[in-house]
């Protein structure tokens, strides 16, 4: 056996160096991922969005994070950016050349503060989407979450005002206007069924998978001619905490490799321990990739002003021509 | 014969007892008008409603009667004789579905007999029953009515859906007849 091999957990180390470098690496890069939001009862997303916009930008702590979020409303889309501010106020810079290395901190400028944005896009219609990420950014759970927190606030209002229209409030109306709001805001990640398999292996935990199947079958009639009908069939599968991810995952594959799957969709936890849902679709992963710096170039505006940018723009143009997007899934 | 599925069962059941419930229902109907003195039932029937009664209901028992057995041989040459069409029967009880090549048809001509004799009945009861005046004889008669109607309403709706049916596989067979016209055609262009 090798000794230095045993003893230096270096030497075993390496590939996730690599790893770590290519991840960096690959942050540099702006990428436009899909997303689907869908409401509960009782409050659309236009509601939300509306709600949203009714606070003007105040921040929200979400995910350790002050986040602002300015929305507005763009040909029958629902956009917005969501600005993300860091708590310090140093950053560090590395220069080297071939004789020296150094390492300096640096200040932010006076009152101002770190900064990271994401943009997003929403078909008013569909409820599906465009959302703008990048390393260390907002990531999709959190801008779920920060609507979240939106909706929930919306939502209690305007059940205290409807139990607020009653003089006396019985259980029974109680439990009708528990009814007319029932349900909360979902989110998921739209993937593609070659990376769809890759996602789901790196969730920590599994605890559900819808599967939906499609297919045309005889149906069986009392008084008319047999005739071909297209069936969908939706079934939900439940697992245990002990279910291996990986186990799940190669078996969905294999599902979804044997017959013809029209969706899939998995609830689990990811690495962050929050609840993440990927949707398996017949779509790109990635709508779009740019390079941070060029698109970092462009972000001296006003946030108010934001709908004028251009790189939002752009992302409204690439979800109007992606036909996941703007098209009513078929039920 | 082979079994039903729930599905199919459920389907004759409700078409079979749909008209009994309308005739129920009409008879309920007369009763409250009896009962609560809003209308002298039996009375208003045989002054305006017997007769044209019997009349209506012998004319279309007697027009379906003779336009059922033209409806089922036609359908029955059309669709359910042809070759295509017991493939497809052959096809879907491999996939498990419960059916025969004519258990449809059969079906159907059962049902135009049930509305064939619920209209000739109806016909019938408004010159005996219907002569008798009290409120239950022209309930009765009333509700029969409303039941063969029912029959006949539903008769006529499986008969278009039977047509339209006919007419998407003629359309099918139409464009199979313009691909094979089209093959030829090419094939002997290029000869």
């Amino acid at each position: 056996m090798n000794r230095f091999n045993a003893l230096t957990p270096w030497h075993n180390c390496k590939g996730e160096i690599n790893d770590f470098c290519e991840r960096v690496a690959a942050a540099m890069k702006i990428k436009l991922l899909g997303i689907e939001m869908t409401t509960g009862q009782g409050v659309t997303l236009a509601d939300l969005f509306q709600s949203i916009g009714e606070t003007g930008g105040s921040p929200v702590d979400v995910g350790g994070h002050s986040r602002f979020t300015y929305v507005d409303k763009v040909d029958g889309y629902h956009v917005g950016l969501v600005i993300t501010t860091k708590d310090h106020n140093k950053f560090l810079e590395f220069k080297r050349d071939k004789t020296t290395a150094k390492l300096e901190a640096r200040d932010v400028s006076a009152g101002a503060k770190l900064a990271d944005f994401n943009f997003f896009a929403i078909n008013e219609t569909t409820g599906k989407g465009i959302y703008q990420y990048y390393h260390q950014s907002c990531g999709v759970n959190l801008f779920g979450l920060l609507c979240k927190s939106f909706y929930e606030k919306l939502k209690k209002k305007r059940m205290d005002a409807a139990k607020a229209t009653f003089k006396e409030l019985t259980l029974k109306a109680e439990k009708q206007i528990n009814k007319d709001y029932a349900g909360t805001l979902k989110w998921e990640i739209l993937v593609r069924k070659e990376t769809f398999d890759k996602m789901v292996s790196e969730l920590k935990s599994i605890q559900a998978v819808t599967l939906a199947v499609s297919t045309l079958a005889y149906a069986d009639t009392a008084f008319s001619p047999i005739a071909l009908v297209a069936k969908n069939m939706s079934q939900r599968f439940t697992f245990g905490k002990g279910a291996s991810v990986a186990s799940v995952a190669s078996s969905i594959l294999q599902v979804a490799k044997a017959t013809d799957v029209e969706g899939a969709k998995v609830e689990g936890v990811g690495d962050d321990g929050l609840e993440q849902i990927i949707k398996m679709f017949n779509t790109p992963d990635v709508f779009g990739e740019y390079d941070f710096d060029d698109i970092a170039q462009t972000m001296t505006i006003s946030p108010l002003d934001f709908a004028k940018s251009s790189f939002l723009q752009s992302m409204i143009k690439v979800a109007k021509e992606e036909p996941v997007i703007k098209d009513i899934a078929k039920k | 014969m082979k079994s039903q599925s729930l599905k199919v069962r459920a389907q004759v059941m409700l078409t079979y007892g749909a008209p009994f419930i309308v005739g129920a229902l009409v008879f309920a109907l007369c009763h409250y008008l009896e009962r609560c003195g809003i209308a002298n039932v039996a009375d208003y029937y045989q002054k305006n409603m017997r007769a044209s009664l019997f009349a209506g209901f012998l004319t279309l028992g007697s027009f379906l009667l003779s336009l059922k057995t033209g409806i089922v041989i036609k359908i029955k040459e059309n669709v359910y004789d042809k070759p295509g069409y017991q493939e497809k029967v052959d096809e879907a009880q491999a996939s498990g579905v419960k059916t025969t090549v004519y258990a449809p048809l059969r079906r159907l001509s059962k049902l135009l007999s049930a509305a064939v004799l619920s209209a000739l009945l109806a016909s019938m009861l408004q010159l005996t029953l219907g002569l008798f005046s009290i409120w239950w004889a022209a309930a009765t008669c009333l509700a029969m009515a409303a039941l063969a109607l029912t029959y006949l309403l539903e008769a006529f709706a499986l008969i278009q859906k039977n047509l339209w049916d006919w007419f998407e596989y003629l359309d099918d067979e139409a464009e199979k007849a313009k691909v094979v016209r089209k093959a030829a055609k090419d094939k002997a262009a290029s000869q």
